[in-house]
């Protein structure tokens, strides 16, 4: 492993550098931010006194983060669209196994293509508004994705060029390079548009002959006509043979037998070289210069490259004039060749990152063009899909196994990283989840690890991260989000919603827990929290008996407060003599029957009201005698430490009322009974 | 290329000896030697939100618990206590429980993964460990201590996560069952032990010798899915020690990371377990991962690897170079992100071209 010059990033903490002070870190929960802050190791010999630099600087904690391009907000589009273009490529590859569908593959590179010029076009007209232009940070930010996939574009191009696109066509590459090279040097062609416009007076222009030199270098033929087709002095002879020397020149199509117009271009090519021989365009120098070019005369070539922004910038210009039937295969020889010529022609001129990575692609060297492309600061954007696409394509695993390169592990593990970065940044998780379904079991893991540390901002998120863990089956992950938003829920004093959560989590300690709530304020104040959510609750009730209870509880309730008692009865004895009711409702329950005992209309029959009398005589007389016991060391002991309801002030009252109240019932019914029951 | 997102002043007295986010990393808790615990929003600038006070001394760590338990936290400190507190609100805190049946400093708490309900493991001075568990149904505490765990004392602890490899994706993982808890520790005896539970008992499973000084900090990777186990451990000794199991826990087997400058007293996995943050006497962190072939790299970040503590007011980066920019060909700035390709794939002599 080399151990070179680590870059490193300072942070400004002055406390750290103090008295053997340094610096510790911690990742923060389902992020890529780091939380630093400046640490002291206790030793043995540590004193347990306040440090030495205790109250002199500030204790911070500093978050900081690798930084990222798409905090722009203009590039999120790209993100999503390019995981619609992957996803499509994953779901191709599946159903067409086996079968090589190369067309497709070109498809798939095209569209990530029109994603980044798209991409381009936004990040340039968003750069002009004035949200942008006024915010320095985000300016900058434009600036650089743009650098940055402005040099992607360039290099998706030509890689789908030399590698993708001569399965389909034919091999000869040199007008795909041209045209190539044209749209990353747009600059020549906006000046020979003014040229155009100018007409008859652009001759008279400065920049005339060094554009008409750059289109033909560029391989251009058709504009350089258009412009010297204008010229005052287009009628005369050498202006007319060059017209025909750039009319004539055979254009290589699709198609066409290469041995035949291999041998119409050599014919035209003499033809060229016996003109300027013959002194043909000497009336005019500038002219001559040109057709000299279009010959490829290595010494007039050299002289103009000097000037050239770029080493690969004429290279295809230079090969249409000199090879035009250039296959893929002799790129490799031809840009050596070129190289070398640069590298003499310009000995102070340094490689940069795009021009080595666009070398790396001529001379087919992809490993290394991997390895840089990972360098480029789009969170690896670019070479996860490219890497992912060369994989699916197959077409270069002999490549790759004899550099002892598994390119089914890189693919994956770029893959797994791209998706954890983005799951990880929290806006575009919804986007990571796609790449890591695509990456086995690890990806899996992953979103089983990433995915309830989503926080749950809106019960609208919350549903979303729901259903996506239930689509992939995550029972546990479902059920803690639930959890966790019914304990919100009732920090929040939203208890219904609390329940519901509850309910939802399949926990039946916890719906428990909120049942027995529910329950024992409304015996404590006679409020029932959520009315409605326990009137939908229906047969989910079941997972809970203390759910049970509540929600039959409840029917009573309503029955009795709409003053329909006598069907209020009969949920009331259910009760009763369910064996479901807590301990510290029995009180309430039996409060709740005395209005029925007391009507003088019998609701409640001999049975129930025996049943009614044991309750408490069984339950409530034990159970405050109990209370009793527990809480005699207390010396304020009242009828509100024994037991608590909002209906009673004393308890043995209540009793004895409750007794008595048995009894009148009793008789009144055993009066009604004995006529036998009302037809 | 790394940027610092915020600072936040924590306006403790004195040194902070940790920092914890919750859960969803939206909360931090930070302890002091100043003897408090302080409540931040960590994505504002602003002020404390709560304090909370109850410990009579420096507080070592802080550790919080999963979210479905509500919001609980739980603090260990020189003073031989540990304190668990539970809010309503982030401003709203209480003591929900204190553990006092250590008799010497409790240097390190973790909470078990949510799965095994709401259990709080503790490793003190005074050589034992204790796990204590809720029974979140009555809110009652029941604690089991391993005594002599590390002669001397124990320094860090760190759980086992319950996510046992997917049978169905890995045939050969049988044995293990997610529900057996376990637990690593590091201490003053130099050594690295798992505990696993059996039974009500906890007993030592494996004793990880490596370490030639005090082991300072474990921490158990979180697991994505693999038929195996990684533990980090780091010591005063200057190693960060990655070990590493079989499927079925039987055999740890360890890999020096790398030998540091100084001694090494932290260390941070990332949620996925796939970078490892380390920390040390030199100032420095750095982070690091493991590629394809299980070798462990430096992260290469072109620009940024090691963050650093200097005294220098302007965040500035040396190694990032301002590209410039010919016409409107635009040149990418040599930048910001780790190689997937570890360095051993393509030698220095194939980089250069």
């Amino acid at each position: 492993m080399s151990e070179e010059a680590v870059p490193i990033f300072e942070i400004s903490d002055s406390l750290a550098t103090r008295c053997g002070n340094t610096l510790t870190a911690t990742f923060v929960p389902g992020s890529t931010k780091i939380a630093l802050s400046v640490y002291r190791p206790i030793k043995w010999s540590s004193r347990d006194t306040p440090s030495d630099t205790a109250g002199e600087d500030p204790v911070v904690i500093s978050i900081a983060q690798e930084s990222t391009l798409y905090k722009e907000p203009l590039l999120r589009s790209l993100l999503s669209e390019t995981n619609g273009t992957f996803v499509t490529l994953q779901t191709l590859v599946q159903e067409a196994k086996g079968t090589k569908k190369s067309a497709e593959y070109l498809q798939i590179s095209r569209a990530y293509r029109s994603i980044i010029r798209f991409c381009l076009e936004k990040l340039d007209h968003g750069k002009k508004t004035p949200e942008v232009q006024e915010d320095e940070w985000r300016l900058e930010h434009c600036t650089k994705a743009t650098k940055t996939f402005y040099a992607i574009e360039c290099m998706w191009h030509l890689f789908e060029i030399l590698y993708l696109q001569q399965q389909q066509t034919s091999q000869v590459i040199v007008h795909h390079l041209l045209e190539w090279v044209r749209f990353h040097y747009p600059n020549t062609e906006d000046q020979a548009t003014d040229l155009l416009l100018m007409a008859e007076e652009a001759s008279e222009c400065d920049s005339y002959w060094l554009t008409l030199r750059r289109l033909i270098m560029l391989g251009q033929l058709e504009v350089p006509r258009a412009i010297l087709l204008q010229n005052r002095k287009f009628n005369q002879a050498a202006f007319q043979a060059a017209e025909q020397v750039l009319k004539t020149m055979p254009v290589y199509q699709d198609g066409y037998a290469l041995h035949k117009f291999n041998s119409q271009w050599e014919y035209w090519h003499v033809d060229l070289d016996r003109k300027l021989a013959a002194q043909t365009f000497a009336a005019e120098p500038q002219l001559e210069l040109i057709m000299q070019l279009v010959a490829g005369s290595n010494k007039h070539w050299d002289a103009e490259l000097v000037n050239s922004q770029d080493w690969y910038e004429f290279l295809p210009g230079y090969l249409l004039y000199t090879k035009p039937t250039c296959k893929p295969f002799e790129l490799r020889i031809a840009t050596t060749h070129w190289l070398n010529r640069w590298s003499v022609l310009r000995p102070e001129w340094q490689m940069k990152q795009l021009s080595r990575m666009v070398l790396q692609l001529m001379q087919h060297d992809i490993k290394l063009f991997i390895y840089d492309a990972q360098k480029l600061n789009d969170s690896h954007w670019f070479s996860t899909h490219l890497i992912d696409l060369i994989y699916h394509t197959g077409q270069f695993k002999s490549y790759f196994d004899q550099q002892n390169v598994d390119l089914a592990a890189l693919r994956h593990s770029m893959v797994f990283e791209y998706g954890s970065f983005l799951m990880a940044s929290r806006n575009h998780w919804q986007l990571a989840i796609d790449y890591l379904d695509f990456c086995s079991h690890e990806g899996a893991a992953a979103i089983e690890l990433l995915l309830p540390r989503i926080p749950l901002r809106s019960e609208r998120q919350a549903f979303k991260v729901l259903e996506l863990a239930k689509q992939r089956g995550l029972v546990t992950v479902e059920q803690d989000i639930c959890k966790v938003l019914s304990k919100r829920a009732h920090s929040d004093q939203r208890y219904g919603s609390a329940l519901e959560w509850a309910i939802r989590s399949k926990d039946v300690l916890l719906v428990t827990s909120l049942a027995d709530f529910i329950l024992k304020n409304y015996s404590h104040t006679g409020v029932i929290f959520s009315p409605d959510v326990l009137r939908s609750i229906g047969p989910r009730m079941f997972i809970s008996p203390r759910l049970v209870f509540l929600c039959k509880y409840f029917e009573f309730y309503e029955l009795y407060r709409q003053r329909d008692f006598v069907s209020a009865a009969e949920p009331l004895i259910n009760l009763l003599a369910s064996k479901i009711t807590p301990a510290y409702f029995w009180p309430s329950l039996l409060i709740d029957a005395m209005p029925l005992l007391n009507s003088e209309e019998p609701k409640l029959f001999i049975n129930e009201t025996l049943a009614i009398l044991q309750h408490l005589e069984m339950e409530l007389v034990p159970l405050i005698e109990r209370n009793k016991l527990n809480t005699a060391k207390f010396d304020n002991q009242t009828s509100k430490t024994i037991f608590k309801d909002y209906r009673v002030e004393n308890v043995e009252e209540f009793v004895e009322l409750m007794r008595l109240s048995c009894a009148r019932n009793m008789v009144r019914a055993t009066i009604i009974e004995n006529r036998g029951p009302p037809t | 290329m790394v940027s610092l997102l915020q600072e936040i002043d924590t306006e403790h007295e004195d040194i902070v000896h940790h920092a914890a986010l919750d859960f969803y990393g939206l909360l931090l808790a930070t302890c002091s030697s100043d003897g408090s615990v302080r409540i931040f929003h960590s994505r504002k600038n602003n002020k404390a939100l709560a304090e909370l006070k109850g410990h009579q001394g420096p507080v070592w760590q802080v550790a919080w618990a999963h979210p479905k338990f509500g919001n609980i936290l739980a603090s260990c400190s020189y003073d031989r206590k540990v304190i668990i507190w539970k809010s309503t609100t982030p401003r709203d805190w209480s003591k929900l429980y204190e553990y006092i049946n250590h008799d010497s400093s409790v240097n390190s708490v973790d909470f078990a993964p949510a799965e095994y309900g709401l259990v709080l493991a503790c490793a003190s001075s005074d050589g034992s460990i204790s796990v204590l568990t809720c029974n979140t149904e009555y809110g009652v505490w029941d604690a089991k201590k391993i005594p002599n765990a590390h002669t001397i004392g124990v320094n860090a602890i760190s759980w086992c996560s319950a996510q046992a490899p997917d049978p169905a994706f890995d045939q050969r993982v049988t044995s293990r069952n997610p529900a057996v808890k376990r637990l690593v520790s590091g201490g003053c005896d130099n050594l690295v032990k798992i505990w696993r539970e059996d039974n009500d008992r906890w007993i030592e499973e494996h004793r990880l010798e490596a370490h030639s000084d005090w082991v300072r900090d474990v921490a158990w990777a979180p697991s994505i899915g693999l038929p195996r186990m990684q533990i980090a451990s780091a010591s005063q000794d200057r190693h960060v020690i990655i070990w590493s199991s079989n499927a079925d826990l039987s055999q740890w087997t360890s890999n020096v990371l790398h030998t540091f400058d100084d001694a090494v007293w932290s260390i941070s996995w990332s949620t996925t377990g796939n970078v490892l943050a380390v920390t040390g006497g030199d100032n420095n962190v750095s982070l690091w991962k493991e590629n394809s072939e299980g070798q462990w790299i430096r992260i290469n970040y072109e620009s940024g690897t090691a963050i650093q503590s200097k005294q220098s007011h302007q965040l500035h980066n040396p190694h990032q170079q301002q590209a410039q920019q010919p016409l409107n060909l635009p040149q990418s700035s040599d930048s910001e992100h780790s190689s997937n390709l570890s360095n051993s794939n393509l030698s220095n002599s194939q980089l250069s071209n």
